[in-house]
C-alpha cells in the first residue's frame, strides 16, 4: 500500500443514511492505467472526491502517496471532476496557468507551459480567448490541459470522455498515453467500455458502492465463460462425442450448414482444442465461430442489478483471479 | 500562503479588468457628489418670486421685507464666517464686526458683505423674494396673476405672481388677520416671516407706547449680541469653538457611512464570484488544489485588495478635489480630523466590518446556485444591513446616547458606531474592548462560514440543507 499512489481501505460514505459507497478498497499500482468502472450512480466519482480529500468517508483509509489525501499530497495529483466548470472570464492561457500555480508551479514557468499545451493541442490561436468565447469541446480540453499542467504524477480523471467529440476523445486518449508515457499513473472512471479495453492496463468494477471486481484486463475477460460454435452436418450428435473429451456442448439452432452447437470452453481449453476435439471425433464440422468476450459483457456482468454470484459469473474466488471479493 | 496570494490575486484581477467595477469606480463619488452638491444647487437656482401686500398701510410689508432681508443677511454671515475660517482670529473677528456694523447702519446683506472685506471673497446668497406693487386693489383683482394667466413686470422681468398677503384690520387700525394666497401650498418662507414681522410690530408698538423711539428699536433688533461657542481645554485654557472641533465628528460620520457603502458594494462581488464557481462547477478542481481555508483567506484578501483599490482611487479624487478647490474651510476640516482615537476607531472598524461581512456574504453566495436564488437572501440581507445605516444616520445627532452606546456593543453595529463615536473619546478600555468584541467575532463569522461554505460548496447543500447539515454537526459534536 505504501508505493501504491492511491489506494482505499474498507472506504465507507453515506448521504443522509443512504450508503453511497460500502467498504470499498482497491489500489492503483504505480505506473498503471486503472479504469474505475461502474454504471451511473455506482458511487465513482463519490469514491474519486473521497480519494481526493474533497469528502471525508465516514470509515475507511485513504492513501496518497502514503499520506492522508492533504494538499501537500495532492500538488502530485491532477484531477478532472465529471461536473467540469472553468471560469467564464478567464483566458485560456490565464486558466491553465493559474491552475498550475496553484499545484506549486512557478508564475513564469506555469504560463510557458500554458501556451506550450494549448499550441501542441491545437488551441494556440485560443490562447487569449475568455473561456466563454470557446466551444464547448475547446473549453473541456482547455480543463484537460489544466489538469496535466503541472506534469501530475498521479492523474485522476472522472467520466473524462463525456461531451467528448470523438476526435476530441482519440485526442484525450492520446494525451492519457503520452502522460502514461512519461511515467504517470492513471485512473479514469467511466462507463464507457471501449475506453477501458483499449487503455488500461487494470480494472476496478464497481455497483451500488460496492467494488465487484479489481484486476487486470485478461483477468476481467477471463470471468466470462468462453465459448465456441460449431455447426455440423447429416445430423451427427456433438453432445455425445465432445463430452467425452471434456467439452461441454449444447444443441442451439437448425440452421443452413446442419446443427448450430453451442460449446462452453473449460479453463485451460481454447477454441482451437474444441475444433481439434470436434473434427477428433468424427463429427463434419461445416463451420466453426471461437466467441469473442468483450470488456462490455463482463461489465454488464458484473456490474448488473444482481449481486456477484446471481449473475451467474463465478466471484473471483471460484475464478482463481487475484481481485479481492468486496 | 502562495495559494492564498494565487486566490487574491485571480479574485483581484477578475474585479478589477470587469467594467462594471470601474463604473461603480467612477459612479459612486459621483453620485455623492451629486447629492451633496445638487440640493444647494436646486436651492440657488430657485427663481425670483414676486409677492405683494394688500395693505391700508405700509409698516407690516417693510416689517416683512426686513425680516426676508434678515434671514439673508444670516445666510451671508454664516457664508462670511465659513470663508474665514483659515484666517487668524484677529483678522476674523474684525471682518465679523464689520458686518454687523454694517447691518446696524442699516446696510443690506450685499452691502454688508462687502463692508466686511473678507479676504476670500465671498457673496451674500441672492435674492429669492421680492415685493412688487400690488396690481390691482383686491384679492379677486389678483386672480389673474396669482394663477399666471397674467405676467407681472417688476425688477427680474416678467413674472407671475407668488404670493398675495392680505392685511384686514379692525377699527382701531390694528392687523386682525393676515391672508396668505398662493397657488405653492408647500413654500412656507413668507408665511413664516409674516408671522416674525407680525411679532416684530407688535414688540415695536408696545415699546413705542412706553416711549421709546422706532428707530432705536429697529437698531436694536439688528445689533443683537451673538452667541458664541467656547470650550473648555484640558489644562484649564478656553478657546472659541470652531469648524475644526466639529470636523471629526462629520468625518467619523462620512467614514461609518462610507463603511457602510463599501460593505453595501462588496457584496455583489463575494456572492456573485461564489455562485460563479458554484454553478461553474469549479470547486472540486479548487479544492485538490488549495485548503478550503486558504481559499477563503484568499477570496477575502482579494475583494478586500479590491476595496482597498476603491477606497484609494476615492480618496485620490476627494484629495484631488480638495486641493482644487483650495478651500481652507475643507482642508482644515480634513486636518482636524487627523486623530489617532478616530483613525484607531475607522482602522479596527474597517477591517472587523469587512471580515464579518464578507464571510457572511461568501457562506450565503456558497448556498446559491443562481442569481435570483441569490436575491432571495439577499433581500433580508440589505435589511439587515440598513438597520446600521438607520442607526448611523441617527447616531450622529446623539452619539452620546445610551441606546447608540448599548448598541455599540452589539458586534454586526459595532464597526459603524465604535467609527461614529470615537470623536468623543470614549475610555480606552471601552474601545479595545469593542476592538477585541469584533475580531472575536468576526472570527467567529470565519469559523462558521468555513462550515457553510463547505456544507454549501463541497456537498453542494442549499440554505435549509446547510441550516440541518450544521445541526447536525453539532449534535455529532
Amino acid at each position: 500500500m505504501a508505493d501504491a499512489p492511491l489506494a482505499l481501505a474498507r472506504v465507507t460514505k453515506s448521504f443522509a443514511g443512504r450508503p453511497a459507497v460500502r467498504e470499498l478498497s482497491f489500489e492503483v499500482p504505480r505506473g498503471s492505467i486503472l479504469g474505475f468502472l461502474g454504471p451511473n450512480g455506482a458511487g465513482k466519482s463519490t469514491s474519486l472526491r473521497i480519494a481526493l480529500g474533497v469528502l471525508a468517508p465516514d470509515s475507511g483509509m485513504v492513501s496518497l502517496f502514503g499520506r492522508p489525501p492533504r494538499i501537500d499530497a495532492l500538488r502530485r495529483v491532477g484531477f478532472l471532476p465529471e461536473e467540469r466548470g472553468l471560469y467564464r472570464r478567464m483566458s485560456a492561457r490565464a486558466t491553465i496557468a493559474y491552475f498550475a500555480r496553484l499545484k506549486g508551479v512557478p508564475a513564469r514557468q506555469a504560463d510557458a507551459r500554458a501556451l506550450l499545451l494549448l499550441e501542441t493541442h491545437g488551441l494556440g490561436d485560443s490562447a487569449g480567448k475568455p473561456v466563454s468565447k470557446l466551444s464547448k469541446g475547446m473549453a473541456q480540453k482547455v480543463q484537460i490541459l489544466s489538469t496535466l499542467a503541472h506534469d501530475p504524477e498521479l492523474i485522476i480523471l472522472d467520466e473524462p470522455f463525456s461531451g467528448l467529440d470523438p476526435v476530441n476523445q482519440q485526442g484525450l486518449e492520446a494525451l492519457i498515453v503520452d502522460a502514461h508515457a512519461r511515467g504517470a499513473t492513471i485512473v479514469f472512471s467511466t462507463h464507457v467500455m471501449e475506453h477501458a479495453e483499449r487503455l488500461c492496463d487494470r480494472l476496478v468494477v464497481i455497483a451500488k458502492g460496492e467494488k465487484r471486481f479489481e484486476g487486470s484486463v485478461p483477468e476481467a475477460l477471463a470471468l466470462i465463460p468462453r465459448r465456441a460454435t460449431v455447426t455440423v452436418a447429416n445430423g451427427f450428435e456433438l453432445g455425445a462425442a465432445m463430452s467425452g473429451q471434456g467439452f461441454l456442448a449444447a444443441a442451439e439452432s437448425e440452421c443452413e450448414g446442419g446443427r448450430r452447437w453451442r460449446v462452453d470452453l473449460p479453463r485451460g481449453r481454447d477454441a482451437q482444442d474444441a475444433l481439434r476435439a470436434a473434427i477428433g471425433s468424427g463429427a463434419p464440422v461445416t463451420a466453426f465461430t471461437p466467441e469473442t468476450v468483450r470488456l462490455r459483457d463482463v461489465f454488464v456482468s458484473l456490474a448488473g442489478e444482481a449481486a456477484p454470484g446471481d449473475t451467474g459469473v463465478p466471484g473471483p474466488a471460484e475464478t482463481g483471479v487475484p481481485g479481492k471479493a468486496a | 500562503m502562495r495559494s492564498i496570494y494565487e486566490v487574491a490575486r485571480r479574485e483581484y484581477l477578475a474585479y478589477v479588468t470587469a467594467w462594471g467595477f470601474w463604473l461603480g469606480l467612477i459612479l459612486t463619488p459621483v453620485g455623492l457628489l451629486v447629492g451633496v452638491v445638487l440640493p444647494g444647487m436646486i436651492e440657488g437656482s430657485q427663481p425670483v418670486r414676486y409677492y405683494t401686500v394688500l395693505d391700508r398701510g405700509d409698516e407690516f410689508s417693510r416689517a416683512l421685507a426686513r425680516q426676508i432681508e434678515g434671514w439673508r443677511a444670516d445666510e451671508a454671515r454664516i457664508a462670511l464666517a465659513g470663508s474665514l475660517a483659515a484666517a487668524s482670529t484677529a483678522d476674523r473677528d474684525a471682518a465679523m464686526d464689520r458686518f454687523a456694523a454694517a447691518r446696524v447702519a442699516g446696510l443690506d446683506a450685499d452691502q454688508a458683505v462687502a463692508r466686511a472685506a473678507a479676504p476670500t471673497a465671498v457673496k451674500a446668497p441672492p435674492r429669492r423674494y421680492l415685493e412688487v406693487a400690488p396690481p390691482a386693489a383686491s384679492l379677486d383683482g389678483l386672480r389673474p396673476w396669482l394663477t399666471g394667466d397674467s405676467l407681472l413686470s417688476g425688477p427680474d422681468g416678467d413674472k407671475p405672481l407668488f404670493a398675495a398677503l392680505v392685511v384686514s384690520r379692525d377699527a382701531a387700525g390694528a392687523v386682525s388677520e393676515i391672508a396668505y394666497w398662493s397657488e405653492d401650498v408647500v413654500a412656507g418662507e413668507i408665511p413664516s416671516a409674516a408671522s416674525s414681522a407680525l411679532r416684530t410690530l407688535a414688540r415695536a408698538a408696545i415699546l413705542e407706547r412706553a416711549g421709546l423711539d422706532p428707530a432705536v428699536i429697529e437698531r436694536a433688533d439688528l445689533d443683537l449680541p451673538s452667541v458664541v461657542e467656547r470650550k473648555l481645554g484640558e489644562t484649564g485654557e478656553t478657546s472659541e469653538v470652531s469648524n475644526a472641533d466639529r470636523a471629526p465628528f462629520f468625518v467619523a460620520s462620512a467614514m461609518s457611512f462610507m463603511l457602510w457603502l463599501l460593505i453595501f458594494s462588496i457584496v455583489n462581488f463575494l456572492i456573485m464570484g461564489t455562485i460563479e464557481e458554484r454553478s461553474n462547477k469549479i470547486f472540486d478542481t479548487l479544492l485538490t488544489s488549495v485548503r478550503l481555508t486558504h481559499l477563503l483567506a484568499g477570496k477575502l484578501i482579494g475583494v478586500f485588495a479590491l476595496c482597498a483599490t476603491l477606497m484609494g482611487a476615492w480618496a485620490i479624487i476627494a484629495g484631488a478635489m480638495l486641493l482644487r478647490s483650495a478651500d481652507p474651510a475643507l482642508v482644515s476640516l480634513v486636518a482636524a480630523a487627523v486623530r489617532p482615537e478616530l483613525l484607531l476607531a475607522a482602522g479596527a472598524g474597517f477591517l472587523a466590518g469587512y471580515v464579518m461581512y464578507a464571510a457572511l456574504f461568501l457562506a450565503l453566495g456558497s448556498l446559491c446556485d443562481t442569481i435570483q436564488e441569490a436575491q432571495t437572501l439577499m433581500s433580508p440581507l440589505i435589511i439587515f444591513l440598513m438597520v446600521p445605516l438607520f442607526v448611523v444616520v441617527i447616531a450622529i445627532r446623539t452619539p452620546d446616547s445610551p441606546i447608540v452606546e448599548a448598541l455599540a456593543w452589539f458586534p454586526p453595529f459595532t464597526p459603524f458606531l465604535m467609527i461614529l463615536r470615537a470623536p468623543l473619546e470614549p475610555p480606552l478600555w471601552q474601545m479595545l474592548a469593542q476592538v477585541a468584541l469584533m475580531g472575536g467575532f468576526a472570527a467567529l463569522a470565519l469559523f462558521a462560514s468555513v462550515r457553510v461554505y463547505r456544507a454549501g460548496a463541497v456537498n453542494g447543500a442549499s440554505v435549509s440543507q446547510a441550516w440541518a447539515w450544521i445541526g447536525r454537526k453539532r449534535a455529532e459534536r
